[in-house]
């Protein structure tokens, strides 16, 4: 009884040992990214927009959601994992989590050059690299078509790697990466900090903060960091997502890379099913009900620089572009004033912040076209006569070209030329950086309101902007960019030295002033 | 690595075969490339229509859907080479000027007309041919068709036009090579390589308008040219579009030059090199060499092979290059502890060549036949060279995967021989035989294209100029 009993224990056992080793893994489900249909490819294309058809989606078992583009013709493949930072912890977002990405191109880099190629194809090289953006840092690695299975199985083996070799050299390659913080970077972040509610810390990282950070931080930041069940892995590759080698690839990634211990608040275990929810901070930024130039008058903020740069004068403003319209507006007016001034639009989704930075050396002073080709340089020593007026009515007249130049009503073709340049540049540059669809898959990211919009976004974002007309685009500017009349909501920040400013603060602080019109 | 290899290939785009098959007629057999029978696919990305217009300007079309962009190309068959010997650096000056516009463009139009739709431009001189490239928003195809279809009719002369272009071709880099321009002519057998292409001296600042406009008029003609256009739409409706835009000019014959290797002149006849060439190497070394000629650079010798300006032979030039700086070293004694060799593609359209420097070593020409003895079929080194040129032709296929990349490559395509009669034609090719990946994938192909590359009897080996005693 006691020998039937081993045995059946060994039986037991040997069944137990079957089962698990003979247990087919399920390989995941996957659907086809239809929600909303893809523009066909003529209509994408004249649109000036990729001629994607409709991704492959699936959400791994590890809480991974995978984004799938396919091109049949492609000789490359692309791997891009967003890590969305919003959810991070206070001590993990900024210098952590940048460390801790920088760590995780090191490992794939060192790990794709041990790998060896598959499918008779001799491969050539895999690199890595990192970009950040709003809420997120994306980090990519290019191969060729013949290496999708090795790139995916280099992935999976970076992302369970013990990290610690990895952070090491990650810190010494961003110390000496990371450019110093000049004035340029305080006054963004100072600005980006009061729009968005926070802390300005956070919105910048300098050298310091990285030479303070503990290995202990540093680790937790990438466990926090690369948790799938936040991440989003993007592929542009020749393969569909559901070949059989594919569908294999990812499932032992999802196998490999599981997160055992939730770093991140608020979540227990479980995975946002959508990007635009995994991407996006759930909440918007403050509203602010401060104007310019009347009450209640937003704060001007002061902050010494930081040694490098000279200094400026940023004004900004959260804008809406929740909707293609919104978007194309926004993006239309911040073009044209590029033309003339240095303006900025970061589109985060749903809001975006419209900036202007204006450097106080060279404010009010005429700005001459330079035309080398037709050698119209204009003669310098006529610029160098002129006695100079005092930076504050310089900076005046600064103000009162802008407000000028937003006030033109602009012509059709104008418009049509801006969003030409625009869209066309795009196009270029994607396609000059190696026509990696996923880097365009993120911008679209940005311009969705929601998962089923991603894959037309850059489509019918380019379609609204070539239909914006003139009115469309002066009412926008009357309600968000006008200093005078546009909604509240700004915020302005100067930074500089003390003797740099020359009375610019006191000068602001009695709100935005304006020069007279000319007199008749 | 990889990126120095494309940036490698992107400056040294491989040549196409001279003849391909017309489009309802029969193949007609020519050397280079054997042309592949092409059932005409309409809308295909994988073909490239190829046609004669009868103007002169030779048309390459091909398709290319991953991105809303269109690239255009301009190849023109002249560069340094053809420089008067009385005006140094003409060519590359006067592709400046070409800038300068004419009668419809005026100066910089051709460059914002790609720029302000948010396009790139940029122009390529070399020894033998100079490029005008654009990569535009496909929106704006028509209007960069419509500038190169003007590009070329009568460039303006005006003084103060010519004097800027002088100054931006002053302000230009010197080419950078391992070679003297002598040794360059010498090994190519072309003496218009011996000088600087990019010297601007005062007899061009010298020049009057009319010798300008006929240089332009004989140097920068569309019968000497090459339009590339790789964009969204299928090569046939490419090229219906694109014809019509030219269809004013007078006919023309094609005169595009082939840049074949000349006679190499007798080393006491050769620039500078007024010590003897021998077709044996010094006492006690292997005998049987090619020609020595006491033109190199640095001391030692350099051994230095002509690359056929055909893409088949462009690509393996790249595969064998790479495939002997990967060679591990023979063990003593058939080769010494501190034997070295290093190979350098010195990539051209039309005028490339490849350099061998051996060091550590008394018999060099004995280190550098038994290197590429082993690259032969059957040899020791043969595989590692066709996992070379597998990496070279994936390299290529990576280049291709970007309109601009095409287009680039398509723009090396040789033109045909100017002596025989060339009625306007139209044909098609598979892409991967312009640019050299078919025959990078065939091992026979190799002695086919480029026989001469494995022969250390044909190298031409340049030594150090010692002092005369």
């Amino acid at each position: 009884m006691k020998h039937l009993g081993t045995i059946s224990h060994i039986g037991i056992a040997m069944l137990i040992a079957l089962t698990l080793g003979c247990r087919k893994r399920e390989p995941p489900k996957v659907e086809i990214f239809d929600e909303a249909a893809t523009p066909a490819q003529t209509e994408a294309l004249g649109s000036l927009a990729p001629p994607w058809q409709a991704p492959e989606r699936v959400i791994l078992g590890n809480g991974l959601l995978v984004h799938w583009l396919h091109e049949a013709e492609t000789p490359a493949v692309h791997l891009r994992l967003i890590l969305p930072t919003h959810g991070l912890k206070a001590a993990h977002q900024g210098a952590p989590a940048l460390l801790a990405a920088r760590a995780l191109v090191n490992e794939l880099e060192f790990l794709a050059s041990r790998a060896s190629g598959t499918e008779g194809a001799p491969r050539l090289a895999s690199y890595a690299e990192m970009r950040p953006a709003v809420d997120r840092i994306e980090v990519v690695l290019h191969g060729v078509a013949g290496e999708t299975t090795t790139a995916l199985a280099v992935l999976a083996e970076a992302l369970t790697a013990d990290p610690t070799r990895a952070l090491g050299s990650a810190r010494k390659a961003l110390q000496s990466e990371l450019r110093p913080v000049d004035t340029e970077v305080v006054a963004t972040s100072e600005l980006v900090a009061e729009l968005r509610g926070g802390d300005a810390s956070r919105e910048r990282i300098d050298v310091t903060a990285l030479q303070a950070l503990e290995d202990a931080v540093a680790q937790d930041a990438w466990r926090a960091l690369t948790d799938p069940r936040q991440a989003l892995l993007v592929v542009h590759a020749k393969a569909k997502l559901g070949d059989a080698p594919m569908a294999a690839a990812t499932t032992e990634l999802a196998t490999r890379w599981r997160q055992k211990v939730s770093l991140l608040p608020g979540v227990d275990g479980r995975s946002e099913p959508s990007a635009v929810g995994r991407l996006r901070p759930g909440r918007q930024p403050p509203a602010s009900n401060k104007h310019l130039t009347k009450a209640p008058l937003a704060p001007l903020r002061r902050v010494d620089s930081p040694g490098r740069g000279r200094a400026q004068l940023v004004i900004g403003r959260a804008v809406p572009t929740g909707s293609a319209q919104q978007r194309s507006l926004a993006r239309l007016v911040q073009r044209r004033l590029q033309e003339q001034f240095d303006a900025r639009l970061t589109i985060a989704g749903s809001w975006a912040a419209l900036t202007l930075h204006i450097p106080l050396a060279a404010a009010g002073k005429p700005k001459p076209a330079i035309d080398p080709l037709e050698g119209t340089d204009p003669p310098k020593d006529a610029a160098e006569a002129a006695p100079e007026d005092p930076l504050t009515r310089r900076l005046r007249r600064e103000l009162t070209l802008v407000r000028g130049h937003m006030r033109v009503r602009p012509t059709t073709q104008d418009l049509f030329q801006v969003a030409q340049l625009w869209l066309g540049a795009r196009m270029v540059a994607a396609s000059v950086d190696g026509e990696d669809w996923t880097a365009l898959w993120s911008d679209s990211l940005d311009l969705a309101a929601n998962d089923g919009e991603i894959a037309a976004a850059l489509a019918r974002d380019a379609q609204a902007m070539l239909a914006a007309t003139p009115e469309q685009v002066v009412a926008w500017e009357q309600r968000w960019a006008d200093f005078n009349t546009s909604e509240p909501g700004w915020a302005w920040v100067l930074v500089g030295q003390e003797n740099d400013l020359q009375g610019v603060y006191e000068f602001l602080q009695k709100g935005m002033s304006f020069d007279p019109p000319p007199e008749p | 690595m990889l990126v120095a290899l494309l940036t490698l290939l992107a400056v040294a785009p491989t040549p196409a075969p001279a003849v391909g098959t017309p489009v309802g007629t029969a193949a007609t057999p020519a050397a280079g490339i054997a042309p592949t029978a092409v059932t005409p696919v309409a809308g295909g990305t994988d073909i490239v229509v190829d046609a004669l217009l009868p103007c002169g300007l030779r048309v390459l079309t091909a398709r290319d859907m991953s991105l809303p962009v269109a690239a255009v190309v301009l190849a023109i068959e002249t560069g340094s080479e053809d420089d008067p010997p009385e005006a140094p650096g003409l060519m590359h000056a006067l592709a400046y000027q070409v800038l300068q516009g004419n009668r419809e463009l005026r100066p910089g139009e051709a460059i914002a007309a790609a720029q302000d739709a948010g396009g790139l431009h940029g122009m390529a001189t070399g020894f033998a041919q100079l490029r005008y490239e654009s990569l535009v928003p496909a929106t704006r195809l028509d209007a960069l068709v419509w500038v190169e279809s003007q590009r070329l009719r009568f460039p303006t002369t005006a003084p103060q036009r010519w004097e800027q272009s002088l100054g931006w071709a002053a302000g230009d880099e010197r080419t950078s090579s391992r070679l003297r321009p002598e040794a360059l002519a010498f090994v190519h057998g072309a003496p218009g390589l011996g000088h600087d292409g990019r010297a601007v001296g005062k007899s061009l600042a010298a020049l009057v308008e009319g010798a300008l406009a006929l240089q332009l008029a004989q140097k920068f003609s569309y019968a000497r040219a090459t339009l590339v256009v790789v964009a969204p739409e299928s090569p046939e409706r490419l090229l219906e579009k694109i014809s019509p835009y030219f269809a004013d000019l007078p006919p023309m014959r094609r005169i595009a030059p082939v840049r074949r290797q000349g006679p190499r002149p007798a080393a006491a006849t050769a620039p500078t090199s007024p010590t003897s060439a021998t077709s044996a190497g010094p006492s006690g070394m292997s005998p049987g060499t090619g020609v020595t000629v006491p033109l190199a650079r640095q001391r030692g010798h350099t051994f230095v092979w002509a690359v056929p300006p055909t893409p088949a032979a462009n690509a393996w030039a790249a595969a064998i290059c790479r495939t002997i700086n990967r060679q591990k070293k023979a063990p003593e004694p058939d080769e010494p502890r501190k034997a070295r060799l290093g190979c350098d593609l010195e990539a051209d359209p039309r005028r490339g060549v490849i350099i061998l420097r051996p060091s550590g070593v008394e018999d060099p020409w004995a280190l550098v036949r038994a290197r590429l003895a082993r690259l032969a079929p059957g040899g020791a080194d043969a595989g590692l060279l066709q996992t070379q040129a597998a990496t070279v032709s994936q390299a290529l296929r990576l280049t291709q995967r970007t309109p601009q990349g095409l287009a680039q490559q398509l723009a090396m395509s040789p033109a045909d021989e100017s002596t025989s009669p060339q009625p306007a034609f139209t044909r098609q090719h598979r892409v991967d035989d312009l640019t050299g990946v078919t025959a990078l994938a065939d091992p026979a192909s190799l002695q086919r294209e480029a026989p001469d590359l494995l022969r250390v009897e044909a190298a031409v080996v340049l030594t150090y100029p010692e002092a005369a005693p």
